[in-house]
């Protein structure tokens, strides 16, 4: 049996909404749970249909798409939440990771290739820029001191060594071809490297003060 | 082999000092025979003058022989037989005698060589020199009397006495007198001032090694001054106790200052010493007038001693250590020994002497090596000091530029933070703005399957490479691998792979997003041209440390095509920017874009 995932689109373009609605279509494992513009909204529906995956952009009228991404985290730890977003860079990325959010989607990508990508992240292959990467590299650095490393929130060398390559705009076959390892294990690397950044998250104040500076004004 | 270098040189200069002091007490040597003087050794003593008996007598004549604990005058005649009478002046030349002499000629008393009673004119080192007029004396037998003053010390008496013409004999007196009298006061007033000065210098450094040398310089001085100092206001014993009780205790300090300067353990070599020296001057003071003198020569052989052990211990460290310091003041104490005992033996043992006392040589000779000594440190330290002051002033120079750098760090930092703030602006305005319509257009465009959607995408693309650009953050390797994100999937769409190799940041490439968006775009351009013109099927980008190169497997163009280019144009000039050596090759198949950078140079 073909499994089915519900998708809860929260975006407030009616035209990108369209353009979504229609790249699920694409996928039919993807069901469309609903297409809504607004944090209330979406909030009921999280709150009474527990999605499977979110597609959310940061930037709604009556709120952040970080909050509905930490609520729907909260409600249901397995789902996978995506930052809908134009330009895809490290600022509007890297608070959503923080918030939960698995990866994200720009906006424009053609229409097969959304749907592709949200399935991609659904099985672990989140996607990364290398300016995410780049910046991830800078924030979970290891301590110089050895003492107070902290295997949950500190890059192992391997994951430095991974992180770096993608920095430099290295794909994962590469990645994979140049370690010795599977495409698979560099995506658990990556994966990983997300979780210790939301456990991160929670020790910094950066990312809070990232949000609020960068995407003040209903970003 | 060093340490029979070192004994070569020790024996050396131990065999020059000594050669030193013999030469040295040569020169005062009284002369055997004066041109033009008689030297009158025969002549008759009698204690009470004509009222007593006179008896003959061999010059140098030693009471303490003859009269042992006698304690008074004592009269000397001589008969001088004179063919004619004299028209020149005339003169008597007493070397040496102790303590005090008047001179009777043909009966009368013609002169002294002052008090007789009381405090005595102390006559004991320097010589006497009597002009006589020529009227005095006549043809025939002149009768000249001496009456000598003398104490109970073992040192009274008179050597043999010189009568003759005053041009020849004045010379000799004064030559003697240079020695005796005037190298006296200069020993005097150098060691006077030398211990003045360390006692300064002792206030000023707080080490007691100071305050032991100057005590024994300044101690030193009251002996000194007892060779040239003629009506000193004490008693005879009074001042004999004070002067060897002070030969005695400047050893003694010395001794201090000598032990600390050799860094040798002091402890109960120094409360032997203090208790033998304080004994010695109580013992000294209530001895007899008679036995007083011999007991400050016995109480001196301790002195010696200790001079003795101290050169034996610079000696040692010398040829231990190799400590120059330690050797030249071991030669130095050597003087002190060789003087005060050139000057010992013959009082100790009585024995007929026809040199003057030598032994305060030794003290300035001392105290001129140590002056010289701290003098070396002194300079030294101020020249370390000099050194410490240069050094410090560089630190601080080197101090306020870090601190100036600093400010300007802070001051890029600010403006940097004032940059980014509006960079983050421009982000939020276009990402909302531009970036929505452009969103908003590529949605309505694709619904109506409009062709204009290629371009919308093309333009979203664009926005996103000048977005990375703005961000001061990124490296140039990041902004490349941006590029390729956005990039990729285009190529994929045309069929052409990428193969990527960035290594790492070209070294002599410029900071900053500058340099990065001059990189990027020259990438972007060749990408460009190798899909727009050469119909390429694949690219390569490859960057290491010497900068990069952008190939590609298409048709490539001619030479003509490559100047007429203005994109190529473009890449030159940007190429140009970074500082870089671009060099742009047909080749086949393909284009080479190979960019240099040449380290120092950006």
């Amino acid at each position: 049996m073909v499994r089915q995932l519900k998708v809860l689109l929260v975006e407030d373009d009616p035209l990108c909404r369209a353009r979504l609605v229609l790249a699920l279509d694409t996928q039919r494992e993807l069901t469309l749970l609903a297409d809504v513009g607004s944090v209330a909204e979406a909030t009921v529906l999280i709150e009474s249909d527990l999605p499977d995956v979110m597609v959310v952009d940061i930037g709604l009228p009556d709120g952040s798409g970080l909050d509905l991404i930490r609520r729907c985290k909260e409600l249901v730890p397995n789902s996978l939440c995506l930052v809908n977003t134009v330009y895809g860079d490290e600022a509007h990325v890297l608070a959503a990771l923080a918030s939960g959010a698995t990866g994200y989607l720009l906006k424009d990508a053609p229409l097969s290739d959304l749907g592709e990508a949200i399935l991609s992240a659904v099985d672990g292959g989140a996607p990364i820029s290398p300016s995410i990467a780049s910046a991830l590299l800078t924030h979970l650095q290891p301590p110089r001191d050895q003492t107070s490393f902290d295997e949950n929130t500190h890059l192992s060398p391997r994951e430095s060594e991974v992180l770096d390559y993608l920095a430099r705009g290295f794909s994962r076959s590469e990645i994979s071809d140049t370690l010795g390892i599977s495409i698979n294990t560099v995506s658990i690397y990556i994966k990983n490297i997300y979780r210790k950044l939301e456990v991160n998250s929670g020790k910094k104040a950066l990312f809070e003060a990232r949000r609020q500076g960068l995407l003040r004004e209903g970003l | 082999m060093v340490l029979a270098k070192r004994w070569l040189v020790l024996i050396g200069l131990l065999l020059s000092f000594a050669l030193l002091v013999v030469l040295i007490l040569e020169s005062v040597r009284t002369p055997g025979t004066i041109s033009g003087a008689q030297r009158l050794v025969q002549a008759e003593f009698s204690l009470h003058g004509d009222k007593g008996s006179w008896q003959p007598v061999t010059l140098p004549d030693n009471w303490h022989q003859r009269l042992p604990g006698y304690d008074g005058f004592g009269w000397y005649a001589f008969h001088v037989l004179l063919p004619e009478a004299p028209k020149d002046l005339w003169g008597i030349y007493i070397p040496q005698l102790s303590m005090n002499a008047e001179l009777y000629i043909n009966g009368s008393l013609t002169s002294g060589g002052g008090s007789m009673q009381g405090a005595v004119s102390r006559h004991w080192n320097l010589p006497l020199y009597f002009q006589i007029a020529p009227s005095l004396l006549h043809a025939g037998d002149n009768e000249i009397k001496i009456r000598l003053r003398g104490f109970s010390d073992g040192n009274a008496g008179l050597a043999p006495v010189f009568i003759g013409l005053d041009k020849s004999l004045f010379p000799v007196y004064r030559g003697r007198l240079l020695h005796s009298h005037e190298l006296s006061v200069g020993a005097f007033s150098v060691n006077l001032a030398l211990g003045l000065i360390l006692l300064v210098w002792w206030r000023a450094s707080s080490d007691i090694a100071f305050f032991w040398f100057a005590s024994g310089s300044l101690l030193s001085c009251v002996y000194i001054l007892d060779s040239f100092w003629v009506n000193a206001m004490f008693s005879h014993y009074d001042w004999r106790w004070i002067t060897h009780g002070t030969v005695a205790w400047s050893m003694c300090f010395y001794y201090l200052f000598m032990l600390r300067m050799l860094e040798r353990r002091v402890g109960w070599p120094e409360r032997i010493l203090l208790i033998y020296t304080g004994v010695g001057a109580i013992l000294l003071r209530l001895a007899d007038h008679v036995q007083q003198l011999s007991f400050a020569l016995s109480l001196h052989i301790g002195g010696l001693a200790m001079v003795l052990h101290l050169i034996g211990l610079s000696c040692i460290s010398w040829l231990r250590d190799g400590n120059r310091l330690h050797l030249w003041l071991g030669v130095y104490m050597a003087f002190v020994a060789a003087f005060g005992f050139a000057d010992w033996v013959p009082m100790a043992f009585h024995l007929e002497r026809n040199t003057p006392f030598v032994y305060y040589l030794g003290p300035v000779a001392f105290s001129l090596a140590v002056s010289l000594v701290l003098l070396t440190r002194f300079l030294n330290a101020l020249d370390a000091e000099r050194n410490f002051a240069r050094n410090l002033r560089q630190s601080l120079e080197k101090q306020e530029e870090k601190l100036q750098e600093q400010h300007r760090l802070i001051a890029d930092l600010e403006r940097e933070h004032a940059v980014n703030d509006e960079r983050i602006r421009i982000v939020r305005e276009l990402h909302d703005g531009l970036g929505g319509h452009l969103m908003s257009a590529l949605s309505l465009s694709e619904q109506q399957q409009n062709p204009i959607s290629v371009n919308i995408h093309n333009a979203l693309d664009e926005f996103r490479i000048i977005m990375d650009s703005l961000d001061a953050g990124t490296n140039v390797l990041t902004m490349l691998g941006m590029l390729r994100q956005r990039i990729e999937p285009s190529l994929e769409e045309a069929g052409i792979s990428l193969k990527w190799n960035v290594k790492c940041k070209p070294e002599g490439m410029g900071e900053g997003p500058e340099a990065s968006l001059h990189v990027m775009r020259i990438v972007q351009e060749s990408v460009a041209n190798a899909i727009r013109h050469g119909k390429a099927k694949q690219i390569a980008l490859n960057m290491d440390e010497s900068g990069f190169v952008i190939a590609d497997d298409g048709s490539g163009f001619s030479a003509d095509e490559v100047k007429r280019g203005r994109g190529l144009n473009n890449m030159e000039w940007r190429a140009k920017q970074l500082g870089a050596r671009i060099d742009i090759q047909s080749i086949s198949p393909g284009v080479r874009v190979k960019v240099e950078f040449m380290p120092g140079e950006s």
